[in-house]
């Protein structure tokens, strides 16, 4: 089963950084060298949708380019608002047991506070992609979070919800035994049955009977969400996925690239393949002082300046920790938005590719 | 549980009664991930302390206690509530979601809500017997999964420090609670599932408090709300998405700021006539970046209304280490006078 899969992409950062960008700008690269990708973000920006042809929300993946030597990008722009409902009417063959489930109202509860679900949404998508056999390689652009690899653990976050063995326990032997003893019986005897009765009464029956009967209701989603974590799992820790950090050179920035990186580490990836340091300044020599006051002003000139000693600033620093959180490292020039377009993606793929193989020869192998 | 409880010689009924009681100001900081919540926070705590309009507890929910760092507070990590480095009458804490949930639990057993004995017994032996409850393994990993206790307690904290609280070894109630809230989507979340909590429940403990948790915060007069965005068109577009959210719950509606304003570009002479093709490049792309950005403003502006635009932080690079540069001019309500 694991064999079949594409070779996985994962494309993270901080919120704003042109991971985006990056994910198809690399997804163009590679079609161009006869590989199909499919890129899946969650909210592009509205030039770069855009540049991609992108109109609107969908959840089938659209065409962006093909090359005659067999190369394709496809890109999926997951509409995540509704999928939530189709996804349980998906899950739960019966129509009408869906929509009890879908009613209960702790499950509206659930869908609150559950912010796995996105990311739920996503990897269930992803998975589908990656198993169609239709692309060599899937890039996914995470949402841009602290914990972006949560994504992972997103189907066993829901399973948790629904995890019989916790809330069975829990429900079992409501017997009324306990309250007739007055609260030193019940505090010296503070065995696991009274501290359990002592909480329940403390979040009240109706909100007892609701958690009872939504587990019965959910048992189909179950296994379904249990099948889904256990390939993504497997997905992710294939030997041939590569993970890719964008940063800025700002400290912000770089500080969440270098928690993430700690987090590639946890659940088993490993280090960082590349790190992307995106918008960087001409590094060789400082702002020209008097052109700078003359072609933009005096208080534009000095922000600039300042911005430019910060940047070197972080980069300089950025050499002491790389080890830790990359194996490669390279460094892309601002770019005008307003000059986006695919073409320029395209450019700024091939850079990326032939900056990064030639610090890594391994960059990129389809081999598993 | 060290944290000093007050106790109230009658135990106020907890529905209506805490907002006569209280004029305690509540300021509610959220806004995409990286825009600068956490210096807008702290700078807020600032300038209110420069003002003298102390006690001041700043609150960093779910985060790290960078807020409380750039105050210079010697212990940014701690889920006690402390006073912070030289400010004036300045206290801050951390909060998480399993140490809120028991200081919560403590917190109503203390005032009596679930049995009175409990509100009778020290605080000692009743945070022993908070801890047998919640240590139970089984007790335990149903507040884990359990759906909207998490969030309620979180709120149930900060609402507690606003209706209740007073700064340790005073008699002082809080004058502000500044909260240093979750990005965008997590803020909105721990509302939402508050009020689900109240939608969905018409009795039992839990859900009294929340009910009483949400009425503060609808009340516009305590409850002030602070988006924090960047003048690029995620942030921004969260920025709105989020305030439609707030009051789609009836929240009072939220004031914006935007932090890293880039500065006005006034050439004196026409970037043509520039030969340096690389820092050509650059200083047109500064232009750009500046006329794009005021541009995106004055759009968002215009869409929210200028009122509801407080604050145009200007972009300074190591700002985080530098708020004193934005506290002077800061506005933390639309009729504070100063300028924006």
């Amino acid at each position: 089963m694991t064999s079949s899969r594409s070779q996985l992409i994962l494309v993270l950062g901080a919120g704003g950084v042109g991971k985006t960008s990056c994910s198809a700008s690399i997804g163009l690269g590679l079609a161009e060298k006869g590989l199909k990708c499919v890129v899946i973000t969650i909210d592009p920006a509205k030039r770069l949708a855009q540049a991609l042809g992108l109109e609107s929300l969908s959840n089938e993946a659209q065409k962006i380019v093909s090359h005659e030597n067999g190369g394709l990008m496809d890109a999926l722009w997951l509409d995540n608002k509704s999928a939530f409902r189709e996804l349980i009417y998906r899950k739960i063959s019966t129509p009408k047991l869906a929509e009890t489930i879908l009613e209960n109202r702790l499950f509206k509860i659930i869908q609150e506070q559950l912010g796995g679900i996105e990311e739920y949404l996503a990897v269930d998508k992803l998975l589908t992609l990656g198993s169609s056999g239709k692309y060599d390689v899937c890039i996914l652009d995470t949402p841009p979070s602290r914990h972006a690899l949560d994504f992972i653990e997103s189907p066993e976050h829901l399973l948790k919800f629904f995890d019989e063995s916790v809330l069975k326990l829990f429900l079992k032997d409501d017997s009324d035994e306990t309250q007739k003893k007055n609260l030193w019986e019940r505090f010296f005897t503070s065995t696991k049955q009274q501290t359990l009765e002592i909480f329940k009464k403390f979040l009240g029956k109706g909100f007892m009977g609701e958690l009872s009967s939504l587990l019965t209701q959910s048992r189909p989603v179950h296994d379904s969400l249990r099948e889904t974590a256990q390939g993504v799992k497997e997905w992710v820790r294939q030997k041939n996925t590569k993970s890719i950090l964008v940063s800025l050179p700002e400290d912000y920035p770089l500080a969440e690239a270098h928690l993430l990186s700690s987090e590639l580490r946890a659940h088993e990836i490993g280090k960082a393949n590349l790190l992307i340091m995106n918008r960087v300044l001409p590094e060789a020599s400082t702002p020209p002082y008097e052109e700078c006051i003359k072609y933009l002003g005096q208080e534009a000139a000095i922000n600039l300046i300042a911005k430019h000693d910060s940047q070197q600033r972080v980069i300089e620093g950025l050499e002491k920790i790389l080890p830790q959180i990359a194996a490669a490292k390279i460094h892309l020039p601002p770019f005008s938005h307003s000059k986006m377009d695919l073409n320029l993606l395209r450019n700024l793929g091939k850079e990326i590719l032939e900056k990064w193989q030639s610090q890594d020869q391994t960059y990129f192998s389809t081999n598993s | 549980m060290t944290e000093s409880i007050p106790r109230q010689e009658s135990t106020p009924r907890s529905n209506s009664i805490e907002i006569e009681m209280s004029d305690t100001k509540l300021h509610f900081i959220t806004g995409k991930g990286g825009v600068g919540k956490s210096t807008l926070a702290a700078a807020f705590v600032r300038k209110l302390s420069d003002l003298n309009e102390g006690p001041i507890l700043l609150i960093d929910i779910q985060g790290t206690g960078h807020c409380l760092s750039l105050l210079g507070a010697h212990d940014t990590k701690s889920f006690e509530i402390k006073p912070i480095g030289e400010l004036n009458h300045v206290w801050g804490c951390r909060i998480m979601p399993r140490p809120a949930f028991r200081q919560y639990f403590n917190l109503l057993l203390a005032m009596g809500q679930h049995d009175s004995t409990f509100a009778q017994l020290t605080s000692g032996l009743r945070s022993k017997f908070v801890d047998a409850v919640l240590d139970n393994k089984v007790v335990s990993a149903f507040v884990d999964v359990c759906p909207g206790l998490e969030p309620a307690a979180l709120l149930g904290k900060v609402h507690f420090e606003c209706t209740e609280g007073f700064a340790p070894e005073t008699e002082h109630r809080w004058k502000h609670v500044v909260v240093d809230a979750p990005s965008t989507g997590h803020s909105l979340m721990l509302f939402k599932s508050t009020q689900a909590l109240v939608d969905v429940f018409g009795s039992g403990i839990v859900f009294k408090q929340a009910r009483s948790i949400m009425s503060f915060m609808k009340d516009a007069k305590l409850a002030n709300f602070h988006i924090v965005s960047l003048p690029e068109e995620l942030p921004l577009r969260e920025a709105k998405d989020l305030s439609e959210g707030l009051e789609s719950l009836n929240l009072p509606s939220p004031h914006f700021s935007i932090n890293r304003v880039p500065p006005k570009v006034r050439p004196q002479e026409d970037i043509q006539n520039y030969t340096n093709a690389t820092w050509k490049n650059i200083f047109q792309l500064a232009i750009e970046k500046s006329e794009h950005e005021t541009a995106l403003i004055s759009n968002f502006t215009e869409e929210v209304g200028t009122s509801r635009l407080l604050n145009l932080v200007k972009e300074i690079p190591d700002l985080p280490q530098n708020i004193s540069m934005i506290v002077e001019n800061l506005r933390i309500f639309p009729t504070n006078g100063g300028k924006a």
